[in-house]
């Protein structure tokens, strides 16, 4: 490998503040550091050595004393202060702090902190790209879902800080994951809650964090036993979109079609969403729920 | 490998650093160590040395006129824009830094990362690690990113060839980089067309060639209150448009692809939304029963009306 001057320049004036900043680093941690080789490391101090400001006599060279184990920066001269950042150097930190915050739990202390560390960090580097021109948002959904994949195949609990939208509060919540449903529209996951201690579905959407923990799940098995329901629907017309969406509903020439589901709120509104293809027989009493439920829309409409 | 020039480099960035006064050349070839032969060869080895400091980020600045050598300029790099400001960053925000920094690793950025970390680390001030902080395995990187944000930072064009979406031909683009901007898992561009003489977004995926660099340096600026955000809505946008009074605190999914969401009153909020499946739309407005309104247009207006009379009936 040829490396140019340049690029050993650059590498020695960074050498310098890190030894400054270092002392005592032996050979093979700044080897390490750089990515070079011990015998690199050695004829890099050796050339510092001879560096210094003009009149170079020992009182203006940089002055530097080494052995394998042991690296001694003695006088920096004007080099003890690192480099700042190039634009493109900032940038990549802009976009990396953004990205951090964007991982963090929504109410995490720190995100304020780094919103104004991002601020802070443009000004010092007088940079030309303006906060708009970039942003991170992540897809921290997909990475939840990832990790409740892990925690269901590695048969681990997990414990996760949910929003309930309706109450407007984050709790944290132990749960045994069963399995994901996936929606058109959201993600849900269906699990048993220690907290509440009941079978419980959550819209991966509203997990703010969520932590893998060393303990065994409940298996899926006993999560039949523990309290699914059944449902039965009658097939108004051909069209089968809600089947194909729930892929855990049979899909024969029946007119009607029994399946397992977990959450009523999840039956009412499928009822509703799906009026063109399904008529909910059972259960029977969320019947009147559904009229209820529409009558209260309807009148939004007639009011005015 | 010629230690001889490193040498040179490294004593000409000290020189010209301890320099408060702007030195001219033949003050430098007298004073800083390394340069030798005739006039000629030392006029040509400072070019040279200048351009490479120049091209590592150090920022030489031209200028002075010293009364005696009023025909020559001098050169000089002052502390300010050589060094890092040590300390403006305390212990937290050097943690966060340098757990930001670790989410290139492994990524196109990982050796600028790991360069900027280390100079963060040679201030001298032991880091505070953040707390609570689980991270997990999050990728942030795509491929030409690195090059893409390079042109950004150096505010210069570029062109490549790109494939729109449901195309199956790629284009050569000829574009002036504004901002980029990572969005649903994916990386995206947002740049000023040459040809089309326009702002668009480029989806990074959809590149099919490397990144060329075209045009100066420094060509063009990006105005202060330059938004990606305004260029990637493009992205969600439908063909259809509604206004739907949606409950506050309800209607998440909506929310989320609302172009505009403005307060009604205390219980309302008032969403404009796009959208391009008619049918499917209507399943969201009816998942959210009596939390949304139709407002416009009439016409799913009168099939949200329809759907509920028919469930009320079928479900009394």
């Amino acid at each position: 490998m040829s490396e140019s001057a340049a690029t050993r320049a650059l590498r020695l004036l960074d050498l310098v503040p890190y030894l400054n900043s270092h002392p005592g680093v032996s050979v093979a941690e700044i080897a390490e550091e750089f990515a070079i080789s011990r015998a690199d490391v050695i004829k890099d101090l050796n050339l510092i050595f001879l560096c210094g400001l003009p009149g170079y006599t020992p009182l203006e060279l940089i002055d530097i004393s080494f052995d394998e184990e042991s690296v001694n920066l003695h006088d920096p001269q004007n080099l003890g202060t690192p480099r700042r950042l190039t634009e493109s150097e900032a940038l990549s930190l802009r976009i990396a702090l953004q990205a951090l915050a964007e991982l963090l739990p929504a109410n995490h202390k720190d995100r304020t902190i780094i919103s104004n560390l991002t601020a802070k960090i443009r000004s010092i580097f007088q940079s030309r790209i303006p906060d708009g021109a970039l942003t991170y948002s992540s897809d921290r959904q997909r990475l939840t879902i990832n990790n409740i994949s892990q925690a269901i195949s590695k048969n681990k609990q997990i414990s996760i800080v949910y929003y309930n939208k309706s109450k407007d509060e984050s709790k944290t919540r132990d749960i045994d994951p069963f399995r994901l449903i996936v929606e058109e529209k959201r993600v849900l996951l269906h699990a048993w809650c220690h907290l509440s201690g009941g079978l419980r579905s959550f819209d991966t959407a509203n997990i703010e964090s969520l932590e893998i923990l060393d303990r065994p799940r409940m298996t899926s098995t006993e999560e039949k036993e523990s309290g699914s329901k059944m449902a039965t629907v009658r097939w108004i017309n051909s069209q089968r979109s809600f089947a194909e969406r729930y892929t855990s509903i049979a899909r024969p020439g029946e007119p009607t079609s029994d399946f397992d589901f977990f959450q009523e709120e999840w039956l009412i509104r499928s009822a509703i969403s799906y009026f063109d293809e399904i008529e909910v027989l059972e259960p029977a009493d969320i019947r009147s729920v559904v009229a209820e439920r529409c009558k209260r829309a309807l009148e939004l409409y007639s009011s005015h | 490998m010629s230690s001889a020039k490193t040498e040179r480099l490294i004593n000409l960035t000290m020189a010209l650093l301890a320099s408060r006064r702007f030195m001219t050349k033949s003050e430098i070839f007298r004073r800083v160590a390394g340069y030798s032969g005739n006039q000629e060869t030392k006029e040509r080895m400072f070019e040279r040395d200048k351009d490479d400091l120049r091209s590592l980020g150090i920022e030489i600045e031209v200028g002075g006129h010293d009364p005696l050598f009023e025909d020559e300029p001098g050169y000089r790099i002052t502390p300010e824009a050589y060094q890092l400001p040590a300390s403006q960053f305390n212990a937290h925000e050097l943690g966060l830094i340098a757990t930001a920094l670790g989410l290139w690793r492994e990524s196109e950025f990982e050796d600028t990362s790991h360069s900027v970390s280390r100079r963060f680390q040679s201030i001298g001030v032991t880091p505070q690690e953040p707390e609570g902080l689980t991270l997990g395995e999050v990728s942030i990187d795509e491929t030409g990113l690195v090059e893409i944000a390079d042109a950004l930072a150096d505010r210069q064009g570029i062109r490549f060839e790109y494939r729109k979406s449901g195309s199956q031909d790629a284009e050569m683009r000829r574009v002036n980089p504004m901002g980029l901007s990572a969005w649903k898992g994916s990386w995206y561009l947002v740049a000023e067309d040459l040809e089309r003489g326009d702002i668009r977004a480029f989806k990074l995926s959809r590149f099919v060639s490397g990144i060329e660099r075209i045009g100066k340096i420094a060509n063009y600026e990006i105005p202060e209150d330059f938004d990606v955000r305004d260029y990637l809505i493009m992205f969600s946008r439908g063909e259809l448009n509604a206004v739907i009074d949606v409950r506050k605190n309800q209607g998440g999914a909506l929310r989320s692809q609302a172009i505009t969401v403005e307060q009604q009153d205390e219980e309302w909020d008032r969403l404009t939304v796009q959208f391009n499946d008619e049918t499917e739309f209507l399943r969201e407005i009816l998942w959210l029963t009596d939390a949304a309104k139709i407002v416009e247009p009439e016409s799913l207006r009168i099939k949200v009306v329809s759907a509920l009379t028919t469930l009320e009936a079928r479900y009394v």
